[in-house]
């Protein structure tokens, strides 16, 4: 489960990571939270009518953490893609399938342990200060519930697209399409009904559920509202969907990256992706979400048929995209 | 003994190594020689876990090193960078290799590194000739059988390439290890290595022992009125390492005292034996175009 070799191998990687991440949970974020006790106090004294105050430290805490888990799986996963780190250390006595749970177990540690600072922090100033009179202190569960499991998705998918790629610059590519991937893919085939037969489609029930489980969307839950007169304070209640969603990218990514480390497929280091099949699915995605942006914007602009300008945007499109990837393919190969 | 049997590598549709058998034995170096692209670094990445192979076994003492995980403590790999490892510091390199490798002599690799005069401070201050030697000392003293070098005297200088060679013949001389080494400096290979394998296009070519080569080729100079006659030209046994003028160098690899005979019944101005090299072993087994 634990080994010291990897453990220094890992941490040397990823110090840089480490210490951002650390900033922001240790200094930043409970700077911040005590500023709004300084806030509160000038809201309170204040002539203004409507006296409120907006918490939005931790969804701020998230968006940047998300940014950091990318980083971290960067460090930990891409950059030996292309410093000969893999090479070291698949050639030490150690199963593919243990350097990659070394990696993500390595990660989840400082990710509990740096929330946990940030709680206990955001704690004891929440009972030093005022905040304590008008925010339940029983709702940082919930926030830091969303925001570990947010950034542990995050990480976890990160890190196992690092296990596909051949670079960290499709790593970075390839994580932030996934997360948004099936929100994406929803949308642009709506646009393409509507844009080439004309026809709206729209199903109520599959857009709320997308919205759901697209991670970056998790952070509306962690903001808070207070309204100081009535001590009232607003908060989107915990989705059980949402959390779901966020549990099974975890899941379903760690094995998706235990799986395609174990293969070795190491030959293609460098490269934009490590499996060539994979690499013609994602140029084919490629290729399609640029047409269908092309295509879109060719018939906003247009005042023409619409129908036309679009099927001339989605070719002209087509060709943009086909001609972006073969660049990018030739430029890492 | 580590053993490889029957070793395949496909890359890309390409047959990159094919049905790959030979042995390593303790207390023996063997090069592993071959232009570039023939499958080198391939066949040692793929021995040493860095690629997935697609046929063949590995053995230790007869035990399949893919059924027995913990056997791959007694293998390791040194790669034909250091890069990687310029990041750490000596302290954390060894914590690094103490903890993958149960067998390592930490006592002993400290006392090397006093001996060498490498300094125990981060490798920011390490020259690249330093790192090299740094590598080197930690793979020797991961306490392994058998050990993999790619390449490991490039870019060095005359002075730190020695030290290099020096340091693996005193590892091996020990008799508890076995080596493997990738290079194309052929000259100082030679000089070190005990057997030699000759890949050639993902296959092996050859695989011998220095000794029983050196006896069996012999390597003549030889100069005619006339530039060199077709008979020997065509000749199965014969290969003309180089053709200058009237002078040929040749490599007979057959009947050495039928050829010579005949060579000299020809009324040659000048028959004379020089030394073969792995050098002429190469361009021998690599069959390529004489050079000029």
């Amino acid at each position: 489960m634990y080994n010291r070799t990897l453990w220094i191998k890992n941490s040397k990687q990823s110090r840089s990571a480490l210490i951002l991440m650390y900033l922001l949970h240790l200094v930043i974020i409970p700077f911040s939270y005590f500023n709004k006790s300084i806030v509160l106090k000038e809201q309170l004294n204040s002539a203004n009518p409507y006296k409120g105050i907006y918490i939005g430290e931790f969804s701020m805490l998230g968006s940047f953490s998300a940014i950091l888990m990318i980083v971290f799986a960067i460090l930990l996963i891409g950059i030996e893609r292309n410093s000969g780190g893999i090479d070291f250390q698949f050639s030490l006595p150690f199963s593919p399938k243990e350097l990659f749970f070394s990696k993500w177990i390595y990660g989840v540690f400082h990710i509990i342990v740096a929330y946990l600072c940030t709680f206990i922090l955001a704690s004891v100033i929440h009972f030093t200060t005022d905040l304590h009179l008008y925010i339940p202190w029983t709702i940082f569960f919930k926030i830091f519930t969303i925001l570990i499991l947010f950034s542990l998705a995050f990480f976890t998918t990160s890190l196992a697209i690092g296990t596909i790629t051949g670079h960290y610059f499709s790593q970075v590519l390839l994580t932030g399409f996934t997360l948004i991937s099936f929100s994406t893919l929803y949308y642009s085939v709506l646009a393409n009904i509507k844009g080439l037969l004309n026809y709206d489609l729209y199903y109520n029930e599959i857009e709320k559920f997308l919205i759901k489980i697209t991670l970056p969307l998790s952070l509306i839950s962690t903001s808070i509202n207070v309204d100081l007169a009535t001590k009232d304070f607003n908060i989107k209640p915990i989705d059980l969907t949402n959390i779901f969603g966020m549990i099974s990218y975890i899941i379903i990514f760690f094995i998706i990256g235990l799986f395609c480390f174990n293969r070795k497929a190491n030959e293609n280091n460098g490269k934009l992706f490590l499996y060539k099949k994979f690499g013609y699915f994602m140029q084919f995605i490629f290729i399609y979400l640029i047409g269908t942006g092309i295509a879109l914007i060719t018939s906003a602009i247009t005042e023409t048929s619409k129908t036309i300008s679009y099927f001339i945007g989605l070719c002209i499109g087509i060709i943009v995209g086909h001609l972006l990837y073969k660049g990018l393919n030739k430029f890492f190969d | 003994m580590l053993k490889i049997e029957g070793l395949s590598k496909r890359l890309e549709e390409k047959d990159v190594l094919q049905n790959i058998s030979f042995a390593i034995h303790k207390g023996s170096i063997t090069g592993l020689i071959g232009r570039n692209g023939a499958g080198k670094t391939t066949l040692i990445r793929t021995i040493v876990g860095i690629l997935e192979k697609n046929a063949g076994n590995i053995t230790i003492d007869g035990e399949s090193i893919f059924l027995n995980e913990a056997l791959r403590t007694q293998i390791v790999f040194m790669a034909d960078t250091t890069n990687f490892i310029k990041q750490f510091s000596v302290k954390e390199l060894v914590s690094i290799y103490e903890h993958a490798y149960p067998n390592f002599n930490k006592s002993s690799f400290y006392e090397t590194l006093e001996k060498y005069k490498l300094p125990n401070t981060s490798l920011r201050r390490y020259s690249k000739g330093m790192k090299t030697l740094l590598y080197l000392l930690l793979t020797f003293s991961t306490g392994a059988s058998y050990v993999f070098l790619d390449e490991p005297t490039n870019g060095l200088d005359p002075v730190v390439k020695r030290k290099v060679l020096q340091l693996i013949i005193e590892y091996v001389s020990s008799g508890e290890v076995g080596v493997l080494i990738s290079s194309h400096h052929l000259a100082e290979l030679e000089k070190i290595i005990d057997h030699y394998l000759f890949l050639k296009d993902g296959g092996l070519e050859s695989n011998s022992s220095l000794e029983e080569s050196f006896t069996d080729y012999c390597k003549l100079q030889v100069a005619y009125q006339d530039e060199l006659s077709t008979q020997f030209k065509e000749h199965p046994d014969i290969f003309i390492l180089s053709q200058t003028g009237k002078v040929s160098i040749i490599i007979v690899k057959k009947q050495k005292e039928e050829i010579l005979a005949q060579l000299q019944s020809a009324k040659p101005l000048l028959l004379e034996e020089l030394p073969l090299t792995l050098e002429d072993l190469f361009f021998l087994k690599d069959g390529g175009e004489l050079y000029v």
